[in-house]
């Protein structure tokens, strides 16, 4: 049993965000970083290409944000096995399909990051993503706040999924609740 | 004559995941950005065989253009998918009750998203 629900959330977000990339064939090491207690993450690399997606949540006992920062390769090499072409940096259109890739790679880990949590009879909603690019994307939080990180590496490039979390989590359960209804999980098929 | 696949989803990527996975099995994709375009596009066509629609879109939802379209007689008989990251018992019961002939956890398996679709498109 975790010991308290921040360590709940920290253990499904690492194994959400390896799996979401390992399906698409990118091995991530993860690296557990503490949380920020403010001010800027490292910067990245000088002029390395990112995209990302911050997707906001909320319900009744918990509400925040999720986002996800991601080197555009990595991003496009995910993307490229099930649609089409590798995304350039240097086709200017191939930036518009790359945030919107990462928006929904922002959307499928939010989705299973919840699946896991209605275990714990935690639910909320997910609004639509909102995706961004540019070159050395810096990510700046906001001191005092129950902020989550995880960053994986390839080489030097880093992806960072960062997860700010409002409403005392801490009081929510940290076992999951022997009668919830599971919930249906990534794959599974549902026949009416 | 290919049978047409409405694909109902905000994400142009998801779309064309969509279209990747049916596109080689002989479907027909035509694509819809949200619940509203998905709306017209089922009331401007008369051979779709199948819709698949996400659920969390901006100006309509999928929930919401499912049971738009089943109040209409003339799409009662239509078969609409869900294809979604969400879970929630509740909203597969509410997606079922509504008329929805069935529910896929994104990411899906295109092997599985072909056969649901073969199936109910009588291919």
């Amino acid at each position: 049993m975790k010991s308290c629900f921040a360590e709940v959330l920290d253990d499904i977000l690492l194994r959400s965000a390896e799996a979401l990339f390992k399906e698409r064939g990118i091995d991530l090491s993860a690296n557990r970083s503490q949380p920020p207690s403010g001010g800027s993450l490292p910067p990245p690399a000088a002029l390395e290409a990112h995209v990302a997606a911050f997707v906001p949540f909320s319900g009744a006992a918990i509400r925040g944000s999720l986002m996800l920062v991601c080197p555009f390769d990595i991003a496009a090499a995910g993307r490229g096995r099930r649609a089409g072409a590798v995304l350039s940096t240097r086709v200017a259109s191939d930036w518009i399909v790359a945030r919107d890739w990462v928006g929904e790679l922002a959307n499928l880990l939010l989705g299973r990051i919840k699946n896991r949590l209605l275990a714990f009879r935690v639910e909320f909603s997910i609004a639509p993503p909102v995706p961004l690019s540019g070159r050395a994307l810096a990510v700046a939080l906001q001191a005092n706040r129950a902020a989550r990180q995880i960053a994986f590496g390839r080489g030097d490039q880093i992806v960072r999924v960062l997860i700010d979390v409002v409403d005392e989590p801490a009081l929510m359960s940290t076992k999951p609740h022997a009668s919830a209804e599971p919930s249906a999980l990534e794959g599974d098929v549902i026949e009416f | 004559m290919r049978k047409k696949v409405l694909v109902v989803d905000d994400s142009l990527s998801a779309r064309e995941e969509v279209s990747a996975a049916l596109e080689p099995a002989g479907f027909e994709v035509l694509h819809a950005a949200d619940g509203v375009d998905g709306l017209n596009k089922i009331r401007n066509s008369d051979d779709l065989a199948v819709v698949v629609a996400d659920i969390n879109m901006p100006e309509m939802s999928g929930l919401e253009m499912l049971a738009q379209v089943k109040r209409e007689e003339r799409w009662a008989a239509l078969p609409i998918v869900v294809l979604t990251t969400e879970g929630h018992p509740e909203l597969i019961r509410q997606a079922k009750s509504t008329g929805a002939r069935g529910w896929m956890v994104k990411p899906f398996k295109p092997d599985l998203l072909v056969a649901l679709v073969r199936k109910l498109a009588g291919v």
